[in-house]
């Protein structure tokens, strides 16, 4: 039932709202997305793809998102059905050639102090700052709460 | 409800063939951690109920034992200011009990904060609005909480983060309560949700 009400929801929204890609240096960021946090609450999330495509590792170092104070990278895993989350505080690096993902349930950017809740449909702007690539202006699609990806 | 209703109620509800086979050979009178036993195919453990008893609702009223007294309920650990695991969670419950329908009115949802010097119940009533209204939120002193934690034998540890700001790791596991008040089953945030949902219903037809 929540399916359908995701799907028609999803239906409704014009084409434009799509996830976007983007390129900085070798770096390839793909479809940023966020999710509406639950009223009250002080910390959203972003999630994406970043590939290297080039022949020299480069690292995530910081970014910013219009919404919130601090941008902070997190990694969570589930531990012997424990949620254990660690701040990722030297950044993360990524390898030539290599894609990680931030994504619901391991690694996320976290927008904490909000000064704006994102709802559902809004575009969040936001940057990515790399060691090498430099910084990249980028958007997040703002998918429904409890949201477990997003769409092109 | 008498064993005739009951395994007709059963009998209507279950998923999983094995199950019902268990009911259907295990005629003998059961105590209730039998009982519970055949419905989930393991002998289920007791826990200390005790301890929820002195927590406070999101409604800032006493937590109290009427609530889920001879009923089903389920269990979650988290903080408002987890931003993924625990907003995503009170999501599929609320999924949960909408597809459920009536049958939900009989499943209490406890969403207990581990985080309660930020998890004041003003706050957390205001953080459940756009969550199934049939979850209650709770929250009390670090001693209390603990004890619950503990009688779950559930874990929860503070890490602190950069200027000051901390955050929490815990259990990320839903626990069932059977009506019985033996613990029955737990869910973790991961597992499909038909395979959630059927336990859920097993839960609720026993």
């Amino acid at each position: 039932m929540p399916h359908f009400i995701l799907a028609a929801a999803l239906a409704l929204l014009p084409v434009t709202a799509a996830a976007q890609d983007y390129t900085v240096g070798t770096l390839q960021i793909s479809q940023p997305w966020s999710r509406m946090p639950p009223p009250a609450a002080k910390a959203a999330v972003g999630f994406m793809t970043l590939t290297n495509t080039g022949t020299e590792a480069d690292r995530l170092i910081g970014g910013t998102a219009s919404v919130a104070d601090k941008f902070e990278m997190h990694a969570v895993a589930v531990i012997d059905g424990v949620m254990q989350m660690r701040e990722l505080a030297e950044g993360l690096e990524i390898k030539p050639g290599e894609t990680v993902q931030f994504k619901p349930g391991s690694h996320h950017m976290m927008f904490v102090g909000l000064k704006k809740e994102p709802k559902a449909g809004d575009r969040v702007k936001g940057s990515l700052v790399f060691e090498k690539a430099g910084t990249v202006e980028i958007e997040y699609k703002v998918e429904p709460m409890g949201a477990k990806g997003t769409s092109r | 409800m008498d064993r005739t209703a009951f395994l007709s109620r059963v009998l209507r509800t279950a998923v999983v063939a094995a199950l019902t086979a268990g009911l259907l050979t295990g005629g003998r009178g059961a105590s209730p951690s039998e009982a519970s036993e055949r419905l989930h195919g393991f002998r289920p453990k007791a826990v200390a109920l005790a301890p929820l008893f002195e927590l406070t609702t999101h409604e800032g009223q006493v937590f109290s034992q009427a609530e889920v007294k001879g009923r089903p309920f389920a269990v979650f650990f988290g903080f408002t200011h987890c931003p993924d695991v625990c907003p995503t969670t009170l999501q599929e419950m609320s999924n949960h009990l909408e597809a459920l329908g009536p049958d939900g009115d009989r499943l209490k949802v406890l969403f207990i904060t581990v985080d309660p010097e930020r998890d004041t119940a003003e706050h957390l009533k205001a953080y459940l609005a756009s969550f199934d209204r049939r979850i209650i939120a709770l929250t009390g002193d670090p001693v209390e909480i603990a004890s619950v934690v503990h009688a779950f034998r559930a874990f929860s540890e503070k890490v602190a983060g950069a200027g000051g700001s901390y955050n929490f790791n815990h259990t990320a596991k839903l626990f069932l309560v059977d009506r019985y008040g033996l613990m029955a089953a737990s869910m973790d945030f991961q597992d499909k949700e038909m395979e959630q949902r059927a336990l859920l219903r097993r839960l609720l037809a026993q």
